[in-house]
């Protein structure tokens, strides 16, 4: 699996006090359940440190949610000390679709 | 047509979301802009608008979580009858919306004049209660609810995509509910 992160700044999230966002391009693979996905997010989790130049010392699992019957919504935290970068994977049918973490001030 | 699009189901009434809080309005001094690629810049009072011919329809509301609300009598301002009497240049693509709690997003331009597109003033023949948008909300039928922006204020013309507050989580560019256009492809 390879994984692309681009940063990109966005105004239209300051008021939640987040200035960018990472979108990570990677050719599609298969996340069956949560435990397809928390190990996904492990291996995303070294490439963000590598690219922001943190350790992240810790990720939490937040929950996940369905978006109409096909796609599912999994969010996670990734924490570099007392802060932390939010983490959005989409999945359709069970396919990787979509991650994007943001990063707050 | 089928009854609902697809990855949809019918709930009882709306579920209500203020992902930046409820704005306050002070309708006299609250206004509509419409700006951007434009000849005219303009500026509508609520009065104004009300003053205007009225769209009405009944239409259901679509939420990218999943659910639709059925039967909804919308009434309005044709949005498109609004821009052209702003004149846009050659080249608009996209409406950039703002809303008076921080909030927007961007609708392609062709859907923004779309027959159906309205400013919406009432629901169910009553002006919009605070958490629907009072005083005026866009409502476009067959993009999911994020794109019909509640407490708009501004619609600037442009040629230029950017982000809104949703697109920029990752939500789709149009997001057209009959071909499931929930998030973009990165």
């Amino acid at each position: 699996m390879n994984l692309e992160l681009r940063i990109k700044e966005v105004d239209s999230l300051r008021k939640k006090g987040i200035q960018r966002v990472i979108e990570v391009k990677t050719s599609d693979f298969t996340l069956s359940n949560l435990r397809d996905v928390k190990e996904y997010v492990h291996k995303l989790s070294e490439e963000v440190s590598k690219k922001l130049g943190r350790k992240i010392d810790r990720i939490e699992f937040i929950g996940n949610e369905d978006i109409g019957t096909r796609y599912i919504l999994y969010r996670f935290r990734l924490y570099t000390g007392d802060r932390y970068i939010a983490c959005r994977i989409v999945t359709y049918f069970n396919r990787h679709i979509q991650t994007i973490l943001t990063v707050g001030d | 047509m089928p009854e609902l699009p697809p990855g949809q189901r019918k709930i009882p009434d709306f579920i209500v979301y203020r992902i930046l809080g409820q704005p306050e309005i002070d309708i006299n001094q609250w206004r509509l802009e419409i700006t951007g690629k434009v000849e005219n810049r303009l500026s509508f009072t609520y009065k104004e608008l009300l003053n205007m011919r009225q769209v009405e329809y009944v239409s259901d509301f679509h939420c990218v979580t999943g659910w639709s609300v059925e039967k909804v009598r919308w009434s309005g301002v044709s949005t498109r009858e609004l821009i052209e009497l702003s004149k846009p240049l050659k080249g608009v693509k996209w409406g950039y919306i703002y809303s008076a709690d921080g909030y927007t997003t961007i609708v392609p331009y062709e859907d923004l004049i779309s027959e159906q597109s309205i400013i919406a003033l009432k629901m169910n023949d009553q002006p919009l209660e605070p958490e629907h948008g009072y005083p005026a909300r866009l409502f476009i039928p067959h993009l999911y609810g994020w794109k019909s922006a509640k407490w708009i204020v501004k619609i600037e013309l442009t040629d230029t995509y950017k982000d809104g507050y949703w697109e920029a989580l990752g939500y789709h560019q149009r997001g057209n509910v009959w071909k499931d256009e929930r998030f973009k492809k990165i």
